[in-house]
């Protein structure tokens, strides 16, 4: 008899489940995954609603989810793609999904304008734009003299090792910057690098959000962080400033971290997919996402309000390459 | 009767442990390229028994401070009793990461930083973990059979009647309480991040974000499961026992007990962690949410979220509670597939959330279900997944804790089925049912990995909300999306804990 109370509470369940399954109304439409903060992401995909009058619909990822997110969903819908376009923060999990096969070819018309080495071969995503990764500093603890200019300076001991923040460099943009150091100092040296930050003991945290809030309150005298993550705190009136690594001449320059947007193989709406993703290569969005401070420079056009950033002279191709190797290593060293 | 409980299972079979199975089939004929991952070697052991050591201390912390209050709790009724009950349910809907930031955020507000690595992950879980302990140990509690213990006082002092009799009863369903939380714990990554103490779900996690191998991940997380597996079946050994075996009794009278002066302050001690657990964070969440009007600016932008959350959590209770039902009285049937049944129940519960996503992906993610897969079925699916195992249990205790004489009497005097169903069975499994119904809405709102991997495009909860400002500083908004996730918690929790009580 308790299968009684079962089936007609099962009855009541599959009623209401099935009364939140009605299908939506046939409307153009176009679905998106994003890595992009929703706060600077969902305006201009509002905007692209209200310009083509095709309906989008988003899905966010969350910096908690240790990237195993919505790179992680779209190689299990890889049969079976429910998205048509994806548009990333950074460039390491696009080569990936490309590796995996998850991405179609097209070349954007918008992305003509975009410098040759912003666009894949072959076709299967395009880069713009730019978040640079910067130290955030505590104006109120380092005078602008003793402000860190290199990487260097994290291994050295003017600066107590508890007062510099890391994010994990196990996942995200930290991680991203690991894998260019290797492929910029060759991978032995890269190695030796992050032991002699690891050996130092700095303060390794959750996020670069974390190593913002930790900066921000005084807790640390500076971290590295992505410049969205330092504009937040220049936005909030924290004491802090941002100090471009290596920006000597000859230096090994500051990695920037540009934005991919990529069509999906297979997917359930490729025409709408291209008019998004031409849309999100447009000139128009690259600066209004540069604007709000969501990237820190445009990849076109002049760049009037930021100051002009010399950035590391590796590839998206060489720092993918390492990305296997220097991971390894960094969940050798950091988590244990 | 037979055919709608052999659906029942099969739905079971297939929504529960049709992830696992199709991870396992995907994953197993990679074995011999990927088995040595299944047995972790040097570095990834260490970070195995820094997991195994953290959620043991979690759970044997929970254990006893949880009994202490549930002992506090269990014969108290009217307001302060119902009050106390209400306040244990008021941070469990916030996702152990939140009462994490909450703690630091306290700390760091008294300038005291010492609160890190594996010490720090181990009292913000412990804290986090508090009232589902609580719950537990509750019910562990209101397994015990009232008339021993009215005979018992009787013949010895009370504090005899504790260790002799209460203890020893209500120990195999405290220890099964104590094996969920040992589970949970175990597959936490993200506390132990933020405290920066090494575990293995982290690794885990690294692996899936640097390879996006399903498989590979599948056979790193076989030692998880391997020991959820151990401890739960170890616990749940003296709990299958005690449920199967239990004689139904009459509701007992509610004698006063007079505990010792040793329980009494333990009791105050546990008393007083409660209401740090439950102070902090909501003193940190109304300290930062500022002002009403700032409740109200985020209510308004998160109808949406905050009524998908409530009817994903509403429909996988509903749907967690009837397979629950079905497959908890198939696990009172003796015979050959009992223990079998029990694997399936338990096993479930030892996979990390992200896996479970991707099982759920490779299942559902068929031509003929595409119907399904943009819509909010799928994370009500997940949540089935994940958590119909914890409803199934405890409807299991309230199983066994009804009277059959009373169900056969309603059987043959009842006009009708529907009426003695009505009439008599919901009533005497109700708490049961709203307590599993209540574990299973909490659980599911505040759980991110799983939805994540499943959220219909162009959707979102209050959870995802929550974690996407997060990201952004916005600690304002944040303080008050986590402040309505509350409220939206625990206005079907004031519900639950009301009927418990008219229905005692």
């Amino acid at each position: 008899m308790h299968a009684k109370i079962a089936s007609l509470t099962a009855w009541l369940g599959l009623f209401l489940l099935l009364s939140g399954c009605a299908p939506r109304p046939q409307s153009p439409e176009v679905v998106v995954y994003t890595s992009v903060d929703q706060v600077f992401s969902e305006p201009v995909l509002k905007e692209f609603e209200k310009s083509s009058g095709v309906r989008v619909l988003a899905v966010y990822d969350v910096e908690a989810a240790k990237t195993t997110g919505l790179v992680n969903r779209l190689l299990a819908e890889k049969k079976r793609p429910a998205a048509d376009v994806f548009w990333s923060g950074e460039i390491a999990q696009t080569l990936l999904l490309k590796e995996q096969g998850v991405l179609a070819r097209y070349v954007s018309p918008s992305a003509s304008t975009l410098p040759e080495h912003y666009r894949d071969k072959e076709g299967c995503w395009t880069a713009f734009g730019g978040r640079v990764r910067v130290f955030l500093v505590n104006t109120k603890l380092l005078s602008k003299e003793r402000y860190p200019t290199s990487i260097e300076d994290l291994r050295k001991k003017d600066y107590p090792a508890d007062k510099i923040a890391l994010a994990s460099p196990l996942f995200g943009t930290t991680a991203t910057h690991a894998a260019a150091l290797y492929a910029a100092l060759g991978e032995e040296e890269g190695r030796a690098y992050y032991r002699d930050l690891q050996a130092r003991g700095l303060r390794i945290v959750d996020g670069n959000s974390t190593v913002r809030d930790l900066v921000a309150s005084g807790q640390v005298w500076f971290g590295l962080v992505d410049t969205d993550d330092a504009a937040v705190a220049l936005k909030r009136g924290d004491p802090v400033a941002i100090v471009f690594p290596d920006q000597e001449k000859g230096g090994l320059g500051a990695l920037s971290i540009p934005n991919t947007v990529a069509l999906v193989k297979g997917s359930p709406h490729p025409t709408e997919g291209k008019r998004l993703v031409d849309f999100l290569l447009s000139r128009s969005v690259e600066e209004r996402l540069r604007d709000e401070g969501w990237l820190y420079r445009s990849t076109r056009g002049a760049n009037d309000n930021v100051v002009e950033v010399v950035t590391m002279k590796t590839s998206p191709g060489q720092v993918f390459e390492m990305l296997k190797i220097s991971r390894s290593d960094m969940t050798r060293l950091f988590l244990r | 009767m037979k055919a709608f409980s052999r659906i029942g299972e099969a739905v079971y079979l297939l929504v529960v442990a049709g992830p696992v199975l199709m991870l396992a089939l995907t994953s197993l004929p990679r074995a011999p390229e990927l088995w040595e991952l299944a047995f972790p070697r040097g570095q990834s052991l260490n970070l195995l028994s820094n997991s195994l050591v953290l959620a043991t201390a979690v759970a044997l912390s929970d254990l006893v401070c949880g009994t202490l209050i549930a002992v506090f709790l269990w014969r108290r009724s009217g307001r302060l009793g119902g009050g106390l009950r209400l306040l244990v349910l008021l941070t469990a809907p916030l996702p152990p990461y939140i009462h994490a930031l909450a703690w630091i955020f306290a700390f760091d507000t008294v300038n005291f930083r010492a609160l890190t690595g594996l010490v720090g992950a181990w009292w913000v879980e412990v804290m986090a973990y508090l009232p589902l302990s609580t719950c537990l140990a509750l019910l562990a509690l209101e397994m015990v059979q009232p008339d021993l213990l009215e005979a018992g006082k009787l013949l010895a002092p009370d504090q005899r009647v504790l260790t002799r009799i209460l203890g020893p009863l209500a120990t195999p369903f405290a220890a099964a309480g104590a094996g969920l939380i040992f589970l949970l714990c175990l597959l936490e990554y993200g506390v132990p991040s933020i405290f920066g103490a090494a575990t293995y779900p982290l690794e885990i996690y690294a692996e899936f974000s640097s390879s996006g191998d399903p498989a590979r991940v599948f056979f790193m997380a076989l030692p998880l499961f391997a020991a959820a597996a151990l401890v739960l079946l170890a616990t749940f050994a003296g709990y299958r026992g005690s449920a199967l075996n239990r004689a139904w009794s009459r509701p007992g009278v509610d004698l006063p007990f007079h505990w010792p002066a040793w329980l009494r302050w333990a009791q105050g001690a546990a008393l007083l962690l409660l209401a740090a657990q439950v102070i902090v964070p909501v003193a940190t969440i109304l300290t930062l949410t500022k002002s009403l009007a700032m409740l109200g600016q985020v209510l308004a932008f998160s109808t949406a979220e905050t009524r998908v959350s409530f009817q994903v959590s509403l429909l996988a209770s509903l749907l967690s509670l009837s397979l629950g039902a079905v497959v908890a009285h198939r696990l009172r049937q003796p015979g050959p597939m009992q223990a079998l049944w029990w694997a399936v129940v338990v096993l479930p519960l030892a996979l990390p959330a992200s896996l479970v996503g991707a099982g759920l992906i490779d299942l559902w993610n068929r031509p003929s279900m595409l119907a399904l897969q943009r819509t909010w079925a799928m994370p009500v699916l997940a949540a089935t997944a994940r958590f119909a195992p914890v409803a199934t249990l405890v409807i299991l205790v309230q199983l066994s804790r009804t009277d059959p004489r009373l169900l056969e009497a309603a059987a043959i005097l009842a006009p009708s089925r529907i009426r003695a169903w009505v009439g008599v069975r919901i009533p005497l499994l109700l708490p049961g049912l709203l307590a599993s119904a209540g574990l299973v809405f909490i659980l599911t709102a505040g759980e991110l990995a799983t939805t994540l991997m499943v959220v219909p495009p162009g959707g979102s909860t209050l959870v995802l909300k929550v974690y996407n400002y997060l990201h952004y500083g916005s600690t304002e908004t944040v303080a008050a999306l986590c402040l309505l996730l509350t409220l939206a918690t625990l206005l079907p929790g004031a519900v639950v804990v009301r009927l418990v009580r008219r229905r005692k």
